[in-house]
């Protein structure tokens, strides 16, 4: 949509990220690098053995590689280039076992969604807004995917946002 | 402006529309060029009379008017619903779940829509959109059902999934783009809320379309080169044009295409 505020709205937000939603991008820009080698751990231990889901779990590896660039082209310099470590250490026995890895890729895509829509009601910035919320859109995408991946076949099932597992 | 401009812009406008036709392309060419060369009055660059203009007022975009206009797809959505569940039979009978579902969830979603317009000053709207009826809604409907001069699909229950999905991408697409807009924080991240649920239902409706696992990455028809259906089409939600092909094939195999796109400015309800 090309829609943009009223040129005389006396509150319009700023564009670029603020000061304030730095810490947040940050730590968003980090639990995608996360999410990326936890896919990645998943695609070296050969966790599914189908052709075509493999290729699914390779484009998961590339989608959150491509939130995590895309969130430190918005961070510049704060960009730390590395994974949240604890929530590698949390998926990442789960990742690597095939009898687990569809059911802790669910629960992650639910947590990433989950803090991303956290995050847009924090983010000042109309730039970093958006590019999360192009972000949530996706990974909610991802979550009914994973939760199939998982055998669920019910509504509820491939709907829930549940993140503890 | 000069007596000699004004004296020309008199002459122009006291040729009738039909005598300005009659004269010609090259003749109203030649009146401009001659007026550029004039050496005693500045170039003129028309030789009608455009007349007053009336500018139409901008309308404020605000929270109250994106969230209205939310609330409006909302009841659009499942007034489609309500016209395409009937096509869903066959194989594709089971469908008829997930759009009793969603359906009760675009009822629960427009009314936290509505929650929120009151909430911020706004008075809620429980109607549909008639702009994306008009221009979507009832022509897909058209190419499924035929009428005089359009043949009905030999498919129609896949085209009512077509449909559908268009519709759930299109609400998710609709949340994603208001949400660097609305200027209220929580507001926004109801918003987004909201359009994630509406990107899970397109995402199961394609599985139900196309529930093949080669199907979920993007792929292209290697006959035609248009991309298949995906349940993973892109990774950042996109705000393009949907692409909606439905309905009998035409001589050439070619069904019809549809272009959807999110609520513009002649779409928004405003107060």
């Amino acid at each position: 949509m090309s829609i943009r505020p009223s040129a005389d709205s006396s509150a319009a937000p700023p564009a670029r990220p603020t000061k304030n939603d730095m810490p947040t991008l940050v730590a968003l820009h980090e639990a995608e690098l996360a999410a990326r080698d936890l896919y990645r751990i998943a695609v070296d231990s050969n966790v599914v053995s189908d052709e075509d889901a493999s290729a699914v779990v390779k484009l998961m590896v590339e989608h959150h590689r491509a939130y995590g660039q895309a969130l430190a082209g918005l961070i510049g310099k704060l960009a730390s280039n590395e994974a949240d470590a604890a929530i590698v250490d949390a998926h990442k026995a789960a990742f690597a076992s095939a009898s687990q890895f569809a059911g802790a890729a669910n629960a992650l895509e639910n947590e990433l969604t989950l803090r991303h829509t956290g995050a847009i009601g924090v983010l000042e910035g109309t730039e970093g807004a958006a590019l999360v919320a192009s972000i949530v859109i996706t990974e909610s995408r991802h979550a009914v995917i994973t939760a199939e991946l998982n055998g669920a076949t019910s509504l509820d099932a491939l709907l829930s946002t549940e993140v503890a597992k | 402006m000069n007596d000699n401009n004004q004296t020309k812009l008199e002459f122009a406008g006291a040729l009738n529309r039909r005598q300005l036709l009659g004269l010609g392309g090259s003749s109203l060419l030649g009146a401009a060029l001659l007026a550029a060369c004039s050496h005693d009055t500045p170039p003129a660059t028309r030789v009608g009379d455009a007349g007053t203009t009336t500018t139409i007022a901008e309308p404020e975009v605000n929270d109250v008017v994106l969230l209205r206009t939310a609330a409006s797809l909302e009841y659009t959505v499942i007034e489609a619903y309500a016209q395409l569940a009937p096509f869903l039979t066959g194989d594709f009978a089971s469908a008829k779940d997930a759009v009793d579902r969603f359906v009760a969830d675009h009822e629960a979603h427009a009314n936290a829509i509505n929650e929120l317009v009151v909430s911020i000053g706004g008075t809620a709207y429980t109607k549909s959109n008639d702009r994306i009826n008009r221009l979507y809604i009832q022509p897909a409907v058209e190419i499924i059902t035929g009428s005089d001069t359009i043949e009905p699909s030999p498919t129609p229950a896949e085209d009512a999934l077509a449909v559908a999905i268009a519709l759930e991408n299109l609400a998710a697409a609709t949340y994603q783009s208001v949400t660097s807009v609305l200027e209220n924080l929580d507001v926004r991240k109801a918003a987004i809320s909201i359009g994630q649920t509406e990107a899970r239902h397109a995402t199961i409706l394609t599985r139900t379309l196309a529930p093949e696992l080669a199907a979920i990455v993007p792929s292209k028809d290697p006959t035609t080169g248009a991309d298949n259906l995906s349940a993973l089409p892109s990774a950042f939600g996109s705000l393009s044009s949907i692409s909606l092909t439905i309905g009998a094939p035409n001589e050439s195999g070619t069904k019809t295409s549809l272009s959807v796109d999110t609520p513009s400015l002649n779409s928004l309800i405003t107060e």
